[in-house]
């Protein structure tokens, strides 16, 4: 079920009404959010949810077995226990295909390879983020960051809960498990915000992200050799605000819908594009990713707490890792290997005498940004691209000259605006809060009616699939 | 959420009176818009359901004259986009409707991002469409088939060739590059037409059009429409030979004429029958010829047994037809049995993924196991005879095995092959010698 559709609009508002419906009595409440985020599940394909319903049991039932035992060793053991389960569990259905190929690949340097009917598991849609909300639960209660005694039922809505399930944010057991502990407040819903962000998340998916998509990126990116430089620049910049607006809408979209229903999710993008050094883009792009990446890894292996090479090898193996978790290709590795490099250089720069006056001035503030964007682009060259030729392909047809084939004043408009957009000042969004909640509640209701159908109106025939659910 | 904000919570009731307006309010103005949506929904209990649910809910609320908005803004919309669209990017503005599901509600060709729908990428290449009224309007109709009719039970007796020859095209053009138009589903979109793409672009003589569309199919015309849509998507270019990838979406039933036509049936075959008869009118309404790729092996066991069924319509009536040419991807893309496989060696000897995650579409590498012969062909040109015709027919390429009772055409000289299938190294077991006629693949078992 996506977001963008009647479909999702009709369970939302039935699941909205029945969960208020049921605030007062918490277990049933749970128990229906459990229900709808399985039938949510299950529009996809039935036959995945047992496994969502395993994993999720699995993670909880050794969360339990972490909170009561008293021995660290133990502790320990059904920690690693549990996070080997989960990633075993992500790697059979994510990664076999590209074990095997690779496996197959030198084993034909050699000799012939087996003939075996070979096949990749079909990928269950948001594999990896409800395996990593299973690690954060574990993670969570074996560092004693979730003191609440782990119930199973709330240990399979946290994971199962349908507005992050299939594609964040990815949410932390220690911030979210207590919400579920406590009763629902029917006083204290933030309706405006959430309201704003699924208007903004729209907007962000339905115009902006999928008219790049079918306009710009897509007829570039299918045949690089096809365009000339302008073209293919505007595109990779195209590409880099499809990226953003598709998956920061569809979390906007998510965080909102969380808000109406009474919970509270983390913010998962804060205006990317205006980082002015790598360290600033990871603390503002994919932030609940990010953080997870930090805490459950950077930290884990050693984090900064040493010398600078082992900090170095720390970062690479965090971003080559987080890379390969957003896909099982090359191309992703390369791009987490891009980042890691970004990260090292910027430690680097940072750590170079004499420079501080520079690095303040407002100049080079504005520098920094270009750089920083220029540096993001071009790693997205190889997380669009299906293949490290075609990416390489991409940089050479920068330097073809040429006149614009594919990109057209308005497509060209709609990336400006979308870049333009980063930098509105967050002020906006608070006194359009405000502003609303002076409003009659029927006014907004029909205010909210008038937005849906001008964005319904003015988006591209049909509703393309989030990128980041493939992950 | 961020920690600057000052929230003003609201409670419970005006939650509701709020959401309560926005419903009304999406009723008044979206009432048109729920119509369509309930139409395009796959047929099944869902839309049994809503399609006369919301039908009476804009019968109720038309007299308000709120939903004529919706029309007056999309017709609006309509002319500034074809006021402001550059003239070789024409972007069809529909509803958003939900897509038809593939069995199994694995993931749907359909629910790949849409492909553009644009006309070419190169205009300047591209020649002016001899003066002519739109295909649509003037496609010429065969003649009724002289042979019986199929239906469910003698559908399975047709047999599928596994390989077979390209047809000979007609010369290349001497002023002009030959416009290749890609028509399609998703099955067109993802892998075939970028990889077909990639490698025309370093061909002069070649210009691709792009004609593809993802979420579509001959099933839902009430979804989109080919017979309405194509002459838009060619817009002024004059075609000179069609590459046709379509049908992964089509595994659905549909309503005719007030009748709920359910997938397999005979009244479905013979409706589908029809469809693609009149779809291939249309593509060669000025001669050109097609050359219609088989849909390959897919992964589930159902779903690849409706994509067989799609298949032996489609033979039955692209190898009846006087301008195209059936062509099976089989020897490259499956195994030796001619079953679904993932695992392929690349011309370069790489060990490559040939199929998409989903198991329905090709890889760029599972579809570059054959563009190389593709290519081959389009490039090819025969020389140009005495007296050229003014059309080139198409031959059919293959014949049709005694026990299928499928009428063959007759009087159409088959060409040569130009370029016969070479398979990259497989890296199962040998592919057989590609023989004209084969039995129909098997289907798995489950």
């Amino acid at each position: 079920m996506l977001f963008p559709t009647v479909e999702y609009a009709l369970f939302f508002l039935l699941t909205l009404a029945v969960s208020w419906l049921l605030a007062s009595r918490l277990a049933w409440h749970k128990g229906f959010l459990l229900l709808a985020s399985y039938v949510f599940y299950g529009c996809w394909n039935w036959a995945y949810v047992p496994l969502l319903f395993g994993v999720s049991l699995f993670a909880g039932l050794l969360a339990q077995r972490i909170q009561r035992s008293q021995q660290p060793r133990a502790r320990k053991a059904w920690l690693v226990l549990g996070v080997v389960g989960c990633l075993a569990t992500l790697v059979y259905y994510k990664y076999t295909g590209f074990v095997l190929q690779n496996l197959l690949e030198v084993w034909s340097r050699f000799g012939r390879p087996p003939t075996l009917q070979l096949e990749n598991p079909l990928l269950p849609l948001g594999i990896s983020f409800f395996v990593f909300h299973a690690i954060s639960l574990l993670g969570d209660v074996y560092r004693e960051k979730l003191k609440l005694p782990v119930r199973i039922p709330d240990a399979l809505l946290y994971v199962a809960f349908f507005p992050q399930l299939i594609a964040g944010p990815i949410l932390r057991a220690s911030d979210f498990m207590p919400q579920l502990a406590a009763r629902r407040d029917p006083q204290t819903i933030l309706v405006n915000r959430g309201l704003i962000l699924i208007v903004v998340g729209l907007v962000k998916k339905v115009l902006i992200s999928n008219q790049l998509a079918v306009a710009l990126v897509d007829p570039a990116f299918a045949a690089p050799q096809a365009v000339a430089g302008p073209d293919m620049l505007l595109a990779v910049y195209g590409y880099a605000v499809q990226i953003y607006c598709d998956f920061s809408g569809y979390t906007d979209i998510a965080i909102g819908c969380a808000l109406l229903l009474g919970y509270r999710f983390p913010d998962n993008f804060d205006r990317p594009y205006t980082a002015t050094d790598p360290q600033d883009f990871w603390r503002r792009w994919h932030i609940s990713l990010s953080s997870w990446l930090r805490d459950y890894l950077y930290i884990p292996l050693g984090g900064s707490r040493g010398g600078r090479w082992f900090t170095a090898r720390n970062l690479m193996i965090t971003m080559l890792l987080g890379g390969l978790w957003h896909g099982a290709s090359w191309t992703f590795v390369i791009w987490g290997g891009l980042h890691g490099l970004y990260l090292i250089g910027h430690r680097v720069w940072a750590a170079l005498p004499g420079l501080d006056r520079l690095r303040g001035s407002t100049a080079w503030r504005w520098i920094a940004r270009l750089l920083m964007f220029h540096a993001v682009c071009a790693a997205w060259i190889f997380f669009r691209a299906p293949s490290l030729q075609l990416a390489l392909d991409v940089f050479g047809r920068f330097a073809v000259a040429g006149p614009l084939t594919v990109a057209s004043g308005g497509v060209v408009a709609l990336l400006l605006f979308g870049l333009a957009s980063q930098y509105a000042p967050t002020r906006w969004n608070l006194a359009l809060e405000n502003e609303l909640s002076r409003w009659a509640a029927p006014v907004r209701g029909a205010a909210l009616a008038c937005a849906v159908f001008a964005i319904e109106v003015l988006g591209p025939s049909g509703i393309a699939p989030f990128i980041y659910f493939q992950f | 959420m961020a920690e600057h904000a000052q929230p003003r919570p609201d409670n419970t009731r005006s939650l509701a009176w709020l959401m309560l307006a926005f419903v009304l309010g999406s009723v008044l103005l979206e009432a048109d818009g729920l119509v369509t949506w309930a139409e395009r929904l796959e047929v099944g209990p869902l839309r049994s359901y809503a399609l006369p649910a919301v039908t009476a809910l804009q019968h109720g609320v038309r007299p308000l004259g709120i939903p004529q908005l919706r029309g007056t803004a999309l017709a609006a919309l309509h002319r500034l986009q074809q006021d402001e669209a550059p003239q070789e990017l024409v972007i069809v503005k529909h509803d958003p409707a939900p897509v038809p599901q593939c069995p199994g509600n694995a993931a749907s060709p359909a629910t790949v991002a849409a492909a553009p729908a644009t006309a070419a990428t190169a205009p300047n290449q591209a020649a002016a469409r001899p003066p002519s009224p739109s295909p649509a309007a003037t496609t010429p109709k065969l003649p009724p088939p002289v042979v019986p009719g199929i239906d469910a039970g003698t559908l399975d007796a047709i047999a599928l060739p596994k390989a077979t020859p390209l047809p000979a095209l007609p010369p290349l053009p001497s002023d002009r590059p030959r416009n290749v138009v890609l028509v399609g589903d998703s099955m067109m979109a993802v892998g075939l037409s970028s990889t077909l793409l990639r490698s025309m672009a370093g061909h002069a003589n070649l210009h691709p059009v792009r004609a593809f569309r993802s979420g579509t199919g001959l099933s839902r015309p009430d979804v989109f429409d080919w017979m309405s849509e194509y002459p838009t998507m060619l817009g002024q270019q004059h075609p000179d030979v069609i590459i046709v990838a379509i049908g992964a979406n089509d595994g659905q039933g549909f309503v005719e004429d007030g009748k709920t036509l359910s997938f397999g049936s005979d009244a479905w075959i013979h409706a589908y029958e029809t469809r693609l008869t009149e779809f291939l009118d249309m593509l060669t309404s000025d001669g050109t010829p097609v050359l219609w790729l088989g849909l390959p092996p897919m992964r589930l066991a159902k779903y690849n047994q409706h994509m067989m069924t799609i298949n032996r319509i489609a033979y039955r009536v692209v190898s009846q037809h006087p301008h195209a040419s059936w062509w099976s991807t089989v020897p490259y893309i499956a195994d030796a049995a001619g079953q679904y496989r993932e695992f392929a060696q690349s011309a370069s000897g790489n060990v490559v993924r040939i199929r998409a995650d989903d198991g329905i579409h090709l890889s760029d590498d599972g579809a570059a196991l054959f563009t190389p012969t593709l290519l081959a062909w389009l490039e090819k040109s025969p020389p140009v005879p005495a007296a050229t015709p003014a059309v080139v027919p198409a031959a059919t390429p293959v014949a049709t095995p005694a026990s299928a009772p499928v009428h063959t055409p007759t009087a159409t000289p088959t060409p040569a092959p130009v370029a016969a299938p070479t398979v990259a190294a497989p890296l199962a077991a040998p592919v057989p010698s590609a023989p004209a006629v084969t039995s129909t693949p098997p289907l798995s078992s489950s």
